[in-house]
């Protein structure tokens, strides 16, 4: 009997069920940051973040020390417990620099590749970042024909028998070349990535 | 003993440099060496910084922290720690009695009004919904009326608006948790709108995307709320906010519903589940658990969706979640009205509508009373029936419900047809329909069904 006049009827949608599937804003409210955690934090990551402002977004510094004090407040602000700080503060300044760039479009143009940085993939977005950082520092430690090699390669797209014509060389050593540069940048890399015990 | 044999780097580099990455995939000796897939891994993350703008840009980044942005994020902290603590005291005064009581003693304390005691009502209005959802909608109300009077340019940036913001936020969620959701898309409008005013405002409106994608479930904008779900997904896989996360799939899993595509939610929540593992939080625990009981319902494994349920509502009394408990036994209550087990169905519901009463749950007391009203005419005990349906006249009228006329109507009518032994099943439901969509229609005429 049930089912049938279920049938004539339907069921009412299970309110109940929507209502207990919601969002779980009831984490712990997080105690106010105390000045001393604030200071901390900001000097751990302010390297970071302004890397993303400025070489990422190439927000100009003035403008990107600015951005880094907003995002800090945001932090401060929002009031839940915050379990990864560095992925929370890389999002939010991604956040802060598109919104600089909006803001600015009133009165100037914007970067040739803005729309691309519109909508970065936001996966691993911390770490793809600090990795950026640290390459950075590892050309540093490269001798210029091998940063000049690399450049060439991968950021300009030539391929070995280009690099070779610009640099004056065989192909095969031009290709040489490449892979121990490659190879150097990586030891680099390792070694400033390496926690020393 | 055999060496271990692994590629060199130059091999390493030249099969990037090939370019054939589904000969890679193939591999035999990558997809079993683990050393080398690291390493060629590491060279691909390589390259891909190098074909990068950024690394290549020699400029000089300043590299010490800046004094006056020290200086500026200590003085807020401080000022911002003071005030929360003095509304800790202001808070606990302002919420004393009945919840009629405290707009009046807001308004007669303007010290009371500060950015402090706003985000106190906010972080207080959660536990509220799980004790005394009336309170907690009233809560929220006290956060809106301080920060919409706050005046801008006394905060650092963009406070204000965040705080603004956060206030319609809650309340938002407290108006779709007591079921009225068109009320609770227009608070998202106005959060929405404050934090479109900040500098930082994707994590907070994505928060926001979730308590509307909800919402509009009942109105069946499947669409737009799947939309929603989806772009909020993203933004706290970004922020590796893990709660919210799973949060934001659940209300994604809610449209699967609505399109009564179980299986595919099924699939869905069991991943969520698998990623938040044993020793996950618990309230997201239960939270999936819930859900996973809807689920396993749908698809007409009651046994699977009773032990679901059992686990969500035991980690609910663990965490004193009283609503929620209250809520996901209700669920209980249904199943065993939809198996038959009726005896079991009402001992259920006895237990929940005596929640719900003790909660000031008045709408979910009065809908679950004609579930019992159902069940009970099922058992021919129109006479029982029939003094449930008084019962429920009685509390809608002390409760003042929205529409209590409508609502006591529509009651009386099945009341009166309990009296003469007239009532269907049919009847019952039309009623029980009727009365829950009264508060989002509040024009719906009550017209009885032929009997």
């Amino acid at each position: 009997m049930l089912e049938q006049n279920a049938l004539e009827v339907p069921p009412a949608p299970d309110e109940k069920q929507v209502k207990t599937a919601s969002e779980p804003v009831r984490s712990t409210a997080r105690e106010p940051q105390q000045a001393g955690d604030v200071e901390a934090l900001y000097n751990e990551h302010r390297t970071l973040l302004l890397y993303i402002a400025c070489r990422k977004f190439r927000i100009p510094d003035c403008d990107s020390e600015n951005l880094i004090q907003d995002v800090f407040l945001s932090y401060l602000q929002t009031g839940t417990k915050i379990d990864n700080v560095r992925a929370w503060l890389v999002a939010a300044m991604c956040n802060a620099s598109r919104h600089y760039w909006r803001a600015q479009g009133r009165t100037e143009s914007l970067p040739d590749d803005f729309t691309d940085r519109l909508d970065p993939s936001s996966q691993g977005l911390a770490d793809t970042f600090a990795m950026q950082m640290t390459i950075h520092q590892a050309l540093d430690y490269l001798a210029e024909k091998c940063r000049d090699t690399l450049h060439l390669h991968y950021f300009e797209g030539r391929s070995a028998v280009e690099v070779a014509t610009q640099l004056e060389t065989t192909p095969r050593y031009a290709e040489k070349l490449i892979h121990n540069c490659l190879q150097r940048v990586r030891d680099i890399y390792i070694r400033i990535t390496t926690v020393k015990p | 003993m055999i060496a271990e044999v692994h590629y060199t780097d130059d091999h390493l580099i030249a099969m990037l440099e090939g370019g054939d990455e589904q000969a890679i995939a193939r591999n035999q000796h990558l997809a079993s060496c683990a050393t080398c897939r690291q390493s060629l891994d590491e060279y691909r993350s390589i390259v891909r910084v190098l074909a990068d703008e950024a690394p290549w840009d020699r400029s000089e980044l300043k590299d010490e922290p800046d004094p006056s942005t020290v200086a500026t994020l200590r003085a807020f902290a401080t000022s911002m720690q003071r005030e929360d603590e003095e509304a800790e005291t202001y808070v606990a005064a302002l919420l004393e009695g009945a919840r009629e009581t405290w707009m009046p003693r807001l308004r007669a304390h303007p010290e009371w009004r500060t950015a402090g005691v706003v985000r106190r009502l906010a972080a207080a209005s959660y536990p509220a919904l799980d004790k005394m959802p009336p309170d907690a909608v009233e809560i929220t109300n006290l956060a809106i009326e301080i920060a919409e009077h706050l005046v801008p340019g006394a905060y650092v940036s963009d406070t204000v608006a965040r705080l603004r913001g956060a206030a319609w936020r809650e309340r938002a969620y407290a108006l779709f948790f007591v079921g009225r959701f068109h009320e609770s898309l227009a608070a998202c409008d106005r959060a929405d709108a404050a934090f479109s005013e900040c500098v930082v405002d994707e994590y907070d409106r994505a928060r926001v995307a979730v308590i509307r994608a909800l919402s509009l479930g009942p109105f069946d904008r499947l669409a737009e709320a799947a939309s929603l779900a989806t772009a909020a997904i993203k933004t706290f896989s970004g922020y590796a906010d893990e709660a919210r996360f799973v949060s934001a799939s659940i209300s994604a899993v809610h449209v699967q519903f609505k399109a009564r595509d179980y299986k595919g939610a099924l699939a869905s929540l069991l991943r969520l589940s698998d990623g938040v593992g044993q020793h996950g939080d618990e309230s997201l625990r239960a939270l999936i658990a819930a859900n996973l009981g809807f689920c396993y319902r749908e698809l007409g494994n009651s046994e699977a969706a009773l032990a679901q349920y059992a686990l969500a509502a035991s980690i609910h009394d663990a965490n004193k979640s009283d609503s929620e408990s209250a809520r996901v036994r209700w669920n209980i209550a249904g199943l065993l009205t939809a198996l038959g087990r009726t005896d079991e169905a009402l001992a259920m519901f006895a237990v929940v509508r005596t929640e719900f009463d003790r909660l000031s749950m008045e709408s979910e007391y009065v809908i679950a009373g004609l579930e019992v009203a159902e069940l009970l005419l099922l058992q021919n005990r129109f006479e029982v029936a029939e003094s449930v349906c008084r019962e429920i006249s009685a509390r809608i009228e002390i409760a003042g419900l929205s529409n209590t006329s409508r609502a006591l109507a529509a009651v009386g009518f099945l009341q009166e047809a309990m009296r003469s032994r007239r009532a269907t099943v049919k009847l019952v439901r039309h009623v029980h329909d009727y009365v829950r969509r009264l508060p989002e229609e509040p024009n719906l005429l009550f017209a009885p069904p032929l009997l």
